[in-house]
């Protein structure tokens, strides 16, 4: 059996808001796990809680085999006793220690030798900064110390809360990976919060999505972002498309749906009369102008462009196929094709590409 | 001028402001991160001295350490001697009274330090008590020099309490306040006067001193 971290609690709070937390991970090796979910849905309250700073009024948490929390049993471990990383969205560096004492402060004296606190300082890029206060520092910066001073312990299990949220986009792209790298080195598990979609696909191995103080879906990156199990989950991975439909036949193992005037092939296991929610990513629909289709996508939908935005690199189209429907282009390939709204356009969906989830 | 209520008036400011930091301290942090429902009634009890007149103080003080109750009788048992009237007894008063003082200051520096600080130094491992005093502490000084100032310079400047506690007994309750009453009633303006501007000279600058801590902030 390997070593796991097994949590199910849930944390109420005066005035009823409830948060429920609920995950399973692998401890003996380096692996990330993302709670993703929007601003306020509870993803904080289950990092304090596996942390120690917050007590469930019920539930259990496991490492291992330690109990860290079993509220039938009146245990409860004090962060102290769990050896845990904690990284707070705030940083929390001591404002009257150096780097060189903020890294070392977690450091019992016996182990406080030079040497370890230079190696994990230079391992997070700190060098040279060790008699700087962290005011002295930058955003990126005193992100690494609280980094550094966390890792320094060997930690059996690193929390981190929004990490990169202080940074401007242009170094949060550029850490982000930077992160996974030095993550990784050390062999410990992570549970990272985040309510950054591209952060999410970036680090995640696997996703916890919440929402409203619920775990809504638990699984890969591509099972969570490509198979939503619902249609909130999808909603908040950021699936573009979702419509509402009905499974009219079916034909050569493949689902007809109609959504809106239009009809839909799909490679899923549904039954004739079911109601589905039909969802497709932006990214996964290729548009071709005019209304002759040539490529090889089972689904060729005819339709015409209500509008079109520019999003950083690319441009997001909505169109009227029958349904609304909305597809990503580049810059380069929307001058080429001259797109306008009004324009009349196909638009491509390979059967795969289609994901349905049945209406409850 | 009376240097024996001089060096009397010293030893009670400093075993005061002494035995207000250790008691003063916990129950500063405690009620600076409790959440407990009853708070306001014990800061309620800590801020009455500020409010009490000093006689109300002195008198409660007295009939509570009196031999008639069970406190006094309590410490008459363990050490033979009274309360009133003596230096322990002027020592106990001088405590309660300056109780707020001490609490407040502290108190108040407590709570402007940022409790995910502490939370952090948990996470790393650090015991609550060693988090107090290599976290919060450090960060909350000023707070406490100043309450520690105030309780020194107030404990100086006593007159009422102590009076009806100690009453006035030279070298043994007669503080520097009381000595200037008595000069005055003996018509000795002269060294009631040397007595009082020794004090004014040095309330005004242990005051500038507090006030200069004020002013400076750590770099955060």
């Amino acid at each position: 059996m390997t070593a796991e971290l097994v949590a199910e609690f849930v944390k109420q709070f005066p005035g009823g808001t409830k948060i429920q937390g609920k995950l399973r991970q692998a401890v003996k090796s380096f692996s990330l796990t993302v709670l993703f979910g929007p601003s306020g849905c509870g993803k904080t309250t289950v990092l304090r809680c596996l942390a120690g700073l917050e007590r469930p009024e019920q539930g259990s948490i496991r490492c291992g085999d330690e109990t860290w929390l079993d509220t039938a049993k009146r245990i409860f471990r004090t962060p102290q006793q769990r050896g845990v990383g904690f990284v707070a969205q705030v940083l929390a560096l001591f404002p009257h220690k150096t780097v060189f004492g903020n890294v070392a402060y977690g450091l019992p004296w016996s182990q406080r030798k030079r040497e370890r606190i230079a190696e994990m300082l230079e391992l997070c890029g700190l060098q040279g900064l060790e008699h700087r206060y962290p005011h002295q520092l930058s955003g990126g910066q005193q992100q690494r110390v609280a980094l550094a001073r966390a890792l320094v312990r060997r930690p059996r299990l690193l929390l981190l809360d929004e990490p990169l949220s202080a940074l401007d986009a242009v170094s949060r792209e550029q850490l982000r990976h930077e992160l996974r790298r030095l993550l990784s080195g050390f062999g410990i598990p992570v549970i990272f919060v985040t309510h950054d979609r591209s952060e999410a696909i970036a680090l995640a191995d696997q996703i916890v999505v919440m929402d409203q103080g619920r775990v809504l879906q638990t699984g890969s990156v591509q099972e969570v972002f490509n198979r939503p199990a619902n249609v909130a989950v999808a909603r908040l991975v950021g699936v573009e498309t979702v419509v509402l439909g009905r499974v009219t036949a079916l034909q050569d193992s493949l689902a007809v749906v109609s959504v809106g005037t239009a009809k839909l092939l799909v490679a899923e296991p549904v039954s004739v009369g079911d109601e589905v929610f039909v969802c497709i990513r932006a990214a996964d629909v290729m548009l071709q102008k005019g209304s002759s289709g040539s490529a090889s996508a089972r689904n060729q939908l005819h339709g015409c462009i209500q509008s079109l935005t520019p999003e950083g690199p690319l441009v997001r189209v909505r169109m009227d196929c029958g349904f609304p429907l909305t597809a990503l282009v580049t810059h380069l390939a929307c001058r080429e094709m001259e797109l306008a709204s009004g324009d009349a356009v196909t638009a491509l969906v390979k059967t795969p590409a289609i994901h349905l989830i049945l209406r409850s | 001028m009376d240097w024996t209520a001089f060096r009397l008036t010293l030893e009670l400011a400093i075993c005061t402001t002494a035995i207000l930091l250790v008691l003063g301290l916990p129950l500063a942090y405690w009620l600076s991160i409790s959440r407990f429902p009853g708070k306001f009634l014990i800061e309620a009890v800590v801020a009455l001295p500020l409010v009490l007149p000093p006689t109300v103080l002195g008198f409660y003080l007295l009939v509570g350490l009196g031999p008639n109750s069970p406190l006094g009788r309590a410490y008459e048992f363990l050490t033979g001697s009274l309360l009133p009237f003596t230096f322990p007894g002027l020592l106990v008063g001088s405590v309660i009274a300056n109780l707020p003082f001490a609490v407040r200051p502290f108190a108040a520096a407590f709570a402007a330090v940022d409790r995910r600080l502490e939370e952090a130094s948990w996470c790393l491992g650090v015991s609550r008590l060693a988090t107090f005093f290599r976290v919060t502490l450090p960060l909350s000084w000023p707070g406490v020099v100043t309450g520690m100032i105030l309780t020194f310079v107030h404990t100086v400047g006593e007159f009422g309490v102590v009076l009806m506690v100690g009453g006035n007994i030279p070298g043994v309750t007669r503080t520097l306040s009381i000595a200037i009453y008595d000069d005055v009633q003996a018509l000795d303006y002269a060294s009631a006067g040397q007595t009082a501007l020794v004090l004014l000279v040095f309330s005004f600058a242990v005051l500038c001193l507090t006030y200069a801590l004020g002013q400076r902030r750590l770099p955060v």
